[in-house]
């Protein structure tokens, strides 16, 4: 008797457990429809897409032979990584309840609320969820997109925009033209590097296109650093992102028909500018070589070019209800909210924020109190 | 008797004419308003109509009395009741029509008695303080019949309205305790707390905004509790934000040094009342003043075009009429001169910002394009009185105005129309008169 372990059994073994533990999560996904109806659409995408990966383990049965057996686990590994996403996503989903309700529901309704905004915004049907996680993610297996924790901030929420993106993209298709999935397009062909680099400019564009200065301060202000001056397979540079988005919001300002409300998205961009700049000065980095930024430059009138075109209702050209919404602030007195979006609220509360720095305030909390009690009346 | 104390005497008696005088104006409009009242009244307390129809009651039961046409000496003094009823009725509505504009005047007693009060102290302090009792009494007697021509001339709506919307602006400004009334005028500044003036070429809407610095110029005079008079609390208050303000403390000192010399010359509080002028109206009170009044060959004017272009930079959002603004004066003056009062401008901007009296730059932005839109294009229905302010309003007339030159006229009466109508919504809350 042969004292070896066969390597086809441990093949098939293996190919059992991952079988049977799809199988199960196949059932178990089921389960969180009954967190309520929300959840329900999500943990049916998900139970799809873990069927797929079910079905196609399943094709492994039997074929592994002495032969083919380096082949079969090629096959097998590359299976078990994306059952491992699919599990990951299973975990966020039934956590996403539970986390919602013992770390606050609030921001998540007002996130649920904004990527409804934004759906509506660009005619996209699918559902939308929001969760909590370490960093803000799409997950693209729940599509349920995740905050990044603690998610006790108002200022934090315009980051969805980019998740949303990351979502809608795919789908976003153009009858009667030459490129019917623009962004396909763009994420192939850009010319600025990896496809998902592409990705991240793709989202960062979509994301300014709906959220207008709003986006741009979140990115600007709290999030990019001047000294990330390099790509990486994933993620371009910040000082690259950083000219990107200042610039989707000067075109962005373009769209405006009215000149005084072009020239003030203007100004807020040329503060944003000198901030950006500053900062990169100070932090001893030089603005990007013109090599760099004609290649944007090249590559973002392109897509804003067809996101013009094809998203008519989507872009955020409403600059003056912000305003209103700050003199509302600065007056104290209570805004009329049966007109207003989450989106107003969030650009009326960077623009209170670019105040406060203007005039040398400490910011405070009342502008996110403020804001807060405003989101919460819309939702 | 000496030639003094015959002056005294005419002096006294005087005044005492002076009180009687606007006893009798107001007493006029009273009759005037009882006369409308008594007559609109009459439409429900004398019911015509029931008479017409007891007369018709009449005339049928005659007839079935006498079974069919009536006998001429009862014909006839029905009939002619039944006409004296139609030229009754004809003339009531007729009269009625006629009273619709007996307004209630405008002062309410207590009020008008506090102001001629005043001026009857003030000129008999004025008496005992002086040798001769005439002189000097000619500014108090002007005062006096300017308030009483203004009022006159306001109440027999004159000033089509206008001296009202000036009112609402004042209480928008926020700047002046009680309330302003104000009142078609010559003459310059009036002595009275709380009178404003509204002089050539104030009269239209397009002058409103200047009396921004007559309210400047009210709070300069005022008195209150306290051993300070309005300027001196104005000028310790500007000194004290300034040197609480980063690296001020120099910048006060300068300030204070100089304050002897500059606070209290009349130009100089004229370049200050426009900085005011367009911290409180906007770019509306610069546009006043440009295009309207200030005289290009004079000094004083120089000094306050400066001084309005100085308070505009301020704000970024008022760049485009600023430049357009010097453009025009440049044009017209030549060499715009060099500003005299840098530093006290900039310091009263600083501590004006402190005070909530400042045009709403934001609520601005919000509502400009739809208000210029509705003043173009008469669409002033779909404002909503609730929303919208005098100020706001009043900058969109001259935005629009400066963009499309061609429509000035149909622009500012759009403007004087809405302004009727958020003065009257906002009148349901204000108490009437003067107060002090």
């Amino acid at each position: 008797m042969s004292s070896q372990i066969a390597p086809q059994l441990v093949f098939a073994e293996r190919l059992d457990v991952l079988r049977r533990q799809l199988h199960e999560e196949s059932l178990s996904v089921q389960n969180v429809a009954h967190y309520g109806t929300h959840y329900e659409p999500f943990a049916d995408h998900l139970r799809r897409e873990i069927l797929k990966c079910l079905a196609d383990v399943k094709t492994l049965v039997g074929i592994a032979t002495a032969d083919n057996l380096h082949n079969g686990n090629r096959q097998l590994t590359s299976l078990q990584r994306r059952a491992a996403a699919l599990f990951g996503e299973a975990l966020a989903l039934k956590l996403a309840d539970s986390i919602r309700r013992l770390a606050g529901d609030d921001m998540c309704v007002i996130g649920d609320k904004l990527l409804a905004e934004f759906g509506a915004a660009v005619t996209f049907q699918l559902p939308q969820l929001t969760t909590m996680a370490d960093t803000d993610y799409y997950g693209t297996y729940s599509q349920a997109i995740r905050l990044r924790y603690p998610t006790n901030s108002i200022w934090g929420l315009p980051v969805l925009a980019h998740e949303f993106a990351h979502s809608f993209g795919p789908y976003w298709t153009v009858k009667a033209s030459t490129a019917q999935h623009p962004r396909d397009k763009f994420v192939q062909t850009a010319g600025l590097g990896t496809p998902l680099v592409h990705d991240e400019y793709f989202c960062d564009l979509l994301a300014t296109f709906l959220l207008g200065p709003a986006y741009v301060c979140t990115c600007i202000v709290d999030r990019f650093v001047p000294s990330f001056d390099r790509d990486t397979p994933t993620h371009p540079s910040d000082p690259k992102r950083a000219w990107w988005v200042l610039t989707g919001l000067n075109l962005l300002s373009e769209l405006l028909d009215d000149t005084d409300d072009r020239a003030d998205f203007k100004s807020i961009s040329q503060e944003l500018w000198t901030f950006w700049d500053s900062y990169s000065r100070s932090s001893g980095h030089d603005d990007l070589s013109a090599v760099e930024a004609h290649s944007l430059e090249v590559a973002i009138g392109i897509l804003f070019d067809d996101l013009r075109k094809d998203l008519v209702l989507a872009p955020y050209t409403r600059p003056r209800i912000a305003w209103g919404l700050k003199a509302d602030f600065s007056a104290q007195i209570a805004s009329n909210c049966s007109t207003i979006t989450v989106r107003d609220v969030l650009n009326a509360a960077w623009l209170i924020r670019l105040d406060y720095y203007k005039s040398g305030r400490v910011l405070d909390s009342s502008v996110q109190r403020w804001a807060v009690n405003l989101l919460k009346r819309i939702c | 008797m000496e030639i003094n104390e015959i002056r005294r005497q005419a002096a006294s008696d005087a005044l005492r004419e002076l009180d009687g005088a606007f006893q009798k104006v107001q007493a006029r409009y009273d009759r005037k308003h009882k006369l409308r009242t008594l007559l609109h009244q009459s439409n429900s307390t004398v019911s015509l109509q029931k008479l017409a129809n007891h007369l018709a009651q009449i005339r049928q039961n005659a007839t079935t009395f006498h079974q069919g046409a009536l006998d001429k000496s009862i014909n006839e003094p029905i009939s002619w009741a039944e006409e004296q009823l139609e030229l009754l009725k004809t003339i009531l509505v007729e009269a009625r029509d006629l009273a619709v504009d007996l307004r209630a005047f405008e002062i309410d007693k207590s009020s008008l008695d506090q102001g001629t009060t005043f001026l009857f102290e003030d000129g008999n302090l004025h008496l005992q303080a002086s040798k001769d009792g005439l002189a000097g009494l000619g500014k108090i007697w002007e005062e006096a019949f300017t308030l009483a021509g203004g009022i006159c001339l306001r109440h027999e709506r004159l000033d089509n309205g206008l001296c009202r919307i000036a009112e609402a602006l004042i209480e928008e400004a926020n700047w002046i305790r009680g309330k302003a009334f104000a009142i078609p005028s010559r003459t310059g500044v009036s002595i009275l707390p709380n009178v404003v003036h509204l002089r050539f070429p104030e009269w239209t809407i397009w002058a409103l905004p200047l009396t921004a610095q007559e309210v400047w110029q009210l709070r300069l005079r005022s008195s209150g509790p306290g051993r300070l008079s309005g300027s001196e609390k104005l000028l310790e208050a500007v000194l004290e934000h300034t040197r609480t303000r980063k690296d001020g403390q120099d910048k006060a000192k300068e300030l204070d040094a100089s304050a002897q010399n500059v606070w209290g010359n009349a130009d100089f509080q004229r370049c200050i009342g426009d900085v005011f002028g367009v911290f409180a109206l906007g770019p509306a009170y610069a546009c006043a003043c440009i295009d309207l009044t200030l005289d290009p060959n004079e000094e004083s004017s120089k000094q306050r075009a400066l001084s309005i272009f100085r308070a505009l930079a301020f704000v970024d959002d008022y760049n485009l009429i600023q430049t357009t603004l010097r453009n025009q004066w440049q044009e017209v003056v030549g060499d715009l001169g060099n500003l005299a009062h840098e530093l006290w401008i900039d310091a009263v901007w600083a501590f004006l910002t402190t005070t909530p009296s400042g045009f709403i730059v934001d609520r601005w932005r919000e509502q400009r394009s739809e208000l210029v839109d509705a003043l173009r294009n008469i669409q002033l229905s779909k404002l909503s009185p609730a929303r919208v302010k005098l100020r706001y309003l009043i900058n969109a007339a001259w935005k629009a105005r400066l963009e499309f030159p061609a429509e000035t006229d149909q622009i500012a009466t759009r403007c004087k129309e809405f302004a009727d109508a958020l003065v009257t919504a906002m009148e349901e809350s204000i108490t009437g008169g003067l107060s002090y």
